[in-house]
């Protein structure tokens, strides 16, 4: 990473490997090209950074609901009472390393007292874990570099000309010559980072969400009742979103129960939608999945994943029940199936081309389906039923790479009256070395009682490189 | 007085007969043979449940060439429902004539299966499903799914496997129609050369078991291909052409050739 700065490219940031490399932030790039002649380099973009930032600021709510920046690199979250629910504090900084590592983030976590304290000691050391007792900073701090402080470029150089190196010196001195030499706001710092003062954080307030709790009058708990209290949240939920031009990817439903627990009900559409009927009816098939019990008492409805909608041209105002059908899939009904208990998979095949037949189509998610013009450009006639795994067959066949005469199927024999082929198909000899050579001769044949199969004899029929001359039934006409 | 009760007796027995719903006027999705059109006035109704009987595994293919055509005809989505994944293939059902676009695949639970079929069947969307599996409906569930279907419009059709010796498809049946359709060996076609003919057009025993107000019939059904081309022609220009890049991609290979075209 470098930015501009006093007209050349300083290098704000480095890789662990550029690290080790010998280069350093504050490095001219010029200088660090002439160390790395091959370094690749990236122009610094503020905006990106802090995009990212507030990304992870409002990933990081997970861990306590008060995160707040500091900027440019940094992030604050005060987790005053939150320790406990991650088995101690220990505990919670390893998981939020991990997390960070999960995500992709080497950083360093630091907790104590203060915030700035805790920034002071995070910011002196990359890659660590350093967890202060209550009350024990000013020594954590002690050994500390002053410039862990968040203090000007020129307070820090005069410090280090004094021989002020350290925040445990800079503490001893007595107060008032400092404030006289360097203005109150080293004082500040200093104060902030040894407990003295407290600094509010101004707290991060991520995008909400759109949320509605109801309590109720009376516990409720007949699946009527259940469904009047969805059929009246449901509209106010859809408002908001379409005043947002946001449609609902991910819906819950949280039923509080008269004991305290929680009934959820999760519901997910394949597209953006805020259509009232909708997710009410959506929702409304879930309710057998609710066990209200002795009542439930407050339902909360809350939009889990929302996306823009596009006003695309399908949303007509008028309803035409001919034209909107014949062309799409049904959204509304693939996702009442999705959503549905019972159902193990909903897909599309979308055919692709592939040197075996078995590996021709692959299962897309409905409505991910591209109008495929594939389909079209078979030549050769395939079989409307194909068997992943082939099934071995006895074939007798006049000549070695002849045409099969019979074959015999679970102990049954099988006269072939007609045949039609061979197709010769070549194994994908770039993707593995089984593949090189292999041969398949695909005929389509018809029994003597007319039943259509599709054989194939895996080799030429005269090499023993090309395949093992056994024969297969892979589909059905 | 006595016309009014007479009225009244007409309602109650239009109600009965279910003409007051919505889709009363039935459309008929045509099977392309004309001989069992005509047997069925039209061919397979809408709003209703058919039953194929597949004898074998093996045979399945006779029933499918039979139905493929029927749910091209439909032409809203095929919901193919099946308690087992699916064998089915994207490229041979393109060639048969249903696109792998409108085709979705569920797969439940062998316990689920009908009332996801009720649940396709139901709803307001237009919808063709086919419903596969070992499970025998019961005459109560079939029922359940014929009022689903005659609300809606949607078509139903059942493709199970009930071998020839243990039913033989006489048992009583809530369905509109019920199938068994077997494969019948062709006339192959001789050339010279060939040590074996080549397959003839396809032919199939088409046995109509049951029918609503109907007579059951058996007909042997040829299934000729009357296109001017086996496959789609863009099929055989796509072999043709090995390139879908566009040509302005080669300017150097393209001028020689329109020199030499010009020479």
């Amino acid at each position: 990473m470098h930015a501009p700065a006093h007209n050349r490219q300083i290098v704000t940031g480095v890789s662990p490997v550029a690290l080790a490399a010998g280069l350093t932030p504050g490095m001219p790039l010029a200088q660090a090209r002439s160390l790395v002649p091959d370094l690749l380099t990236a122009e610094e973009d503020a905006e990106a950074q802090r995009a990212a930032l507030t990304d992870l600021c409002s990933w990081l709510i997970w861990l306590s609901p008060l995160p707040a920046f500091d900027a440019p690199d940094g992030l604050y979250s005060d987790t005053t009472g939150c320790a406990h629910l991650y088995g101690g504090e220990a505990a919670m900084l390893d998981l939020v390393r991990d997390r960070l590592k999960a995500r992709g983030h080497s950083c360093s976590v630091a907790l104590s007292d203060t915030a700035a304290a805790s920034r002071a000691l995070a910011r002196s050391g990359i890659d660590q874990i350093c967890l202060v007792p209550p009350g024990q900073q000013k020594q954590a701090l002690h050994s500390l570099p002053c410039s862990a402080l968040p203090l000007p470029e020129k307070t820090l150089s005069s410090l280090s000309r004094l021989g002020l190196n350290t925040i445990g010196a800079l503490a001893d001195l007595p107060r008032p010559p400092l404030a006289k030499r360097f203005g109150a706001d080293l004082l500040t710092c200093l104060d902030e980072a040894l407990g003295r003062q407290v600094r509010p954080l101004s707290v991060f307030q991520p995008v909400d969400r759109i949320s509605l709790t109801q309590s109720l009058v009376e516990p409720i708990s007949t699946p009527d009742a259940i469904a009047t209290v969805i059929a009246a949240l449901v509209p106010v939920v859809c408002e908001k979103l379409t005043a947002r031009g946001e449609g609902a990817r991910q819906l819950d439903f949280l039923c509080v129960r008269v004991d305290g627990s929680i009934q959820a009900v999760r519901v997910g559409t394949s597209d953006p939608t805020a259509d009232v009927p909708r997710l009410t009816r959506l929702l409304q098939d879930q309710i057998p999945q609710i066990a209200p019990e002795f009542g439930i008492e407050t339902v909360i409805l809350t939009v889990s994943a929302n996306e823009p909608l596009e006003a695309g041209p399908e949303r007509s105002v008028l309803p035409d029940e001919a034209g909107s059908s014949e062309t799409g899939l049904p959204a509304s009904l693939i996702d009442r199936l999705l959503n549905r208990p019972g159902v193990v998979s909903v897909h599309q095949l979308a055919p692709r081309f592939s040197a075996w037949p078995e590996d021709g189509q692959s299962r897309v998610s409905p409505c991910d389906m591209a109008k495929s013009p594939l389909a079209g450009q078979m030549l050769w006639a395939r079989p409307n039923i194909l068997f992943d795994l082939p099934v071995r067959v006895q074939v007798t066949a006049l000549l070695p790479d002849g045409a099969p005469r019979q074959f015999v199927l679970k102990r049954q024999t099988h006269r072939i009256a007609a045949a039609d082929g061979p197709e010769r198909l070549l194994g994908e000899w770039w993707q593995t070395s089984e593949s090189y050579g292999a041969i398949r001769d695909y005929w389509q044949v018809e029994t003597t009682t007319g039943l259509r199969l599709w054989l194939f004899r895996k080799g030429d029929g005269s090499h023993e490189w090309s395949g093992s001359g056994d024969w297969f039934l892979q589909g059905m006409f | 007085m006595t016309t009014d009760a007479v009225a009244r007796l007409r309602e109650q027995v239009r109600r009965l007969e279910r003409r007051s719903l919505p889709h009363s006027h039935t459309d008929t999705l045509p099977t392309g043979h004309s001989a069992v059109d005509d047997h069925l006035g039209g061919g397979l109704k809408t709003g209703s449940l058919h039953d194929f009987l597949i004898s074998d595994p093996l045979e399945i293919g006779a029933s499918l060439a039979m139905l493929l055509p029927i749910l091209k005809e439909g032409r809203g989505p095929v919901f193919w429902i099946s308690d087992t994944p699916a064998e089915l293939n994207a490229w041979g059902l393109h060639q048969s004539g249903l696109s792998p676009d409108t085709l979705v695949c569920i797969e439940t639970d062998p316990a689920s299966l009908l009332a996801v079929a009720e649940d396709v069947l139901r709803g307001p969307e237009r919808a063709l499903a086919v419903i596969t599996g070992s499970h025998v409906p019961t005459l109560k569930e079939i029922r359940r799914l014929n009022l689903a279907v005659e609300g809606s419009g949607n078509t139903g059709f059942f493709l199970r496997s009930a071998p020839l010796t243990r039913a033989p498809g006489k048992d009583p049946c809530a369905c509109a129609t019920r199938w068994r359709i077997l494969s019948h060996s062709s006339a192959p076609r001789f050339f010279p050369g060939l040590a074996m003919p080549l397959p003839g057009s396809r032919r199939l025993s088409a046995a109509l078991l049951r029918v609503r107000g109907g007579r059951p019939a058996h007909w042997i059904l040829d299934c000729t291909d009357h296109a001017p081309l086996s496959r789609s022609l863009d099929a055989l220009l796509a072999h043709r052409a090995p390139s879908a890049l566009a040509p302005e991609r080669f300017p150097g290979r393209q001028a020689p050739d329109r020199a030499r075209a010009s020479a």
